[in-house]
């Protein structure tokens, strides 16, 4: 019962990503590419009637860790909890930025919030990628399961790490530049002419920075975490996980540039869903392992809520999570084709 | 028009019936509040982020006040103006117009 909350928290955190993952990368277009007030207005359109629902799919993810792994919740929320008050206020000053700015029309309030909308995307962005690299790398566990985190140290990844080192910066540029890729394809999709054109530019710029990034990282996990070399060599099938994830990177400059734009989008979904199952995959059975002493590492196993609990939780989670999934396939459907030019 | 701040008063008074008639209990009858504290959480983190929230928070709020001012003083013309530059929809024109 404890493997399969897993794998459900695992897809929660992948749809998350795969969802809020694009609005949060288009954040970054807009910073990079759209240049009239009137292209940043589109960006914003393309994500206005889906950004807050994506958002559900963080706080249904944090829901479903509490529900299952509450040891794991208790100990990352206080862990980490600098890094994740900063992410709230970077949601709150997103949300509100969205919110904000069409209601006076003044030359220097839509450029403020439009600095701050793509600023905090693409500052998420980063700090989701170290979030990940966090739990990859491990972090100092005591015997109680409890840890705290500076912001960072010496930058370096050994026992007395914060939460930024050179590793988990390295995971952050990654995520920040596969968002910012991923985000791309959604603006090509949704919006035509000199945004798109330049949309697209970016998009092919960025995917090489993507590729050379996901090869340097990859090896580099190895030998941050030995746990992923045991868990690859012991299952072989898991490789599985990362072979997707190459076959979606390839799929997005294959598929793109024969224009083919849904098809990129989802490869790049498919590369986001990869990469994090291979983590998931390669971490298991560990949840958040120790970089200290491997035996306070937490796993599925001590982390997890009671058996009676985790029953009645799939009581709820599973008619929760259908209808989630048919109100975003309706608002999806129901904005589906390009936005508004003018 | 002037109603306008009471339901902020009227959620925030209840909220804080809540959370403050609860104690000592964070969990009534269940766990105390001094035994959900977190503690890792240095005091001056727990400073930094109040701090934190508390300007954010006037930020926004300032913010707010300053819209609905806006708005409050923009008053219902303009919107009238806004929608006759538009032409008339079928239920507007059998209503005989607007405004």
């Amino acid at each position: 019962m404890a493997l399969l909350w897993f794998c459900f928290a695992t897809a929660m955190i992948a749809g998350y990503v795969i969802l809020d993952g694009f609005d949060l990368g288009a954040g970054t277009v807009q910073l990079l590419v759209a240049k009239s007030e009137n292209e940043k207005a589109q960006v914003l359109r393309s994500i206005g009637p889906v950004w807050d629902g994506n958002e559900v799919w963080l706080v249904a993810a944090g829901g479903a860790l509490f529900l299952a792994f509450p040891a794991l919740y208790a100990s990352s929320f206080s862990g980490f909890y600098l890094a994740l008050m900063m992410v709230l206020w970077l949601l709150i000053l997103r949300g509100i930025a969205i919110e904000f700015r069409n209601h006076i029309d003044n030359p220097l309030w839509k450029p403020a919030w439009d600095t701050v909308f793509g600023g905090a995307s693409a500052i998420l962005a980063f700090v989701f990628g170290v979030a990940l690299g966090n739990v990859v790398r491990g972090v100092p566990l005591d015997a109680n399961g409890y840890f705290f985190l500076p912001l960072w140290t010496n930058l370096l990844p050994g026992a007395d790490a914060g939460v930024i080192d050179w590793y988990t910066l390295l995971v952050g540029a990654t995520a920040f530049v596969a968002l910012a890729v991923h985000g791309s394809l959604w603006v090509v999709i949704k919006t035509a002419g000199t945004l798109q054109e330049g949309t697209r530019a970016l998009n092919a710029k960025l995917w090489r920075g993507l590729i050379a990034l996901t090869l340097v990282i990859s090896p580099l996990s190895f030998a941050i975490q030995p746990n992923l070399w045991k868990q690859f060599t012991t299952h072989p099938s898991g490789i599985v996980f990362p072979a997707l994830a190459l076959a979606g990177l390839v799929g997005v400059r294959v598929l793109s540039a024969r224009r083919k734009d849904r098809g990129a989008f989802l490869a790049s979904s498919l590369y986001l869903a990869g990469m994090l199952a291979s983590v998931a995959f390669g971490v298991f059975p560990n949840v958040l392992p120790s970089n200290t002493a491997p035996d306070f590492s937490l796993t599925i196993y001590n982390a997890a809520a009671a058996e009676h609990g985790l029953v009645i939780g799939l009581w709820w989670f599973i008619p929760g999570m259908a209808l989630a999934t048919a109100y975003s396939m309706f608002t999806y459907r129901h904005f589906a084709g390009k936005v508004d030019e003018r | 028009m002037l109603a306008v701040p009471f339901p902020y008063i009227a959620t925030t008074a209840g909220w804080m019936t809540a959370e403050l008639g609860r104690q000592p209990w964070v969990i009534y009858g269940l766990m105390r509040t001094a035994h959900g504290v977190s503690p890792q959480v240095s005091t001056g983190n727990g400073l930094f982020t109040l701090l934190g929230f508390m300007g954010l928070y006037a930020l926004l709020g300032m913010l707010f006040v300053l819209l609905v001012m806006r708005e409050i003083v923009h008053g219902p013309e303009a919107t009238a103006v806004e929608e006759q530059s538009e032409p008339y929809s079928e239920p507007m024109r059998a209503q005989g117009g607007i405004r």
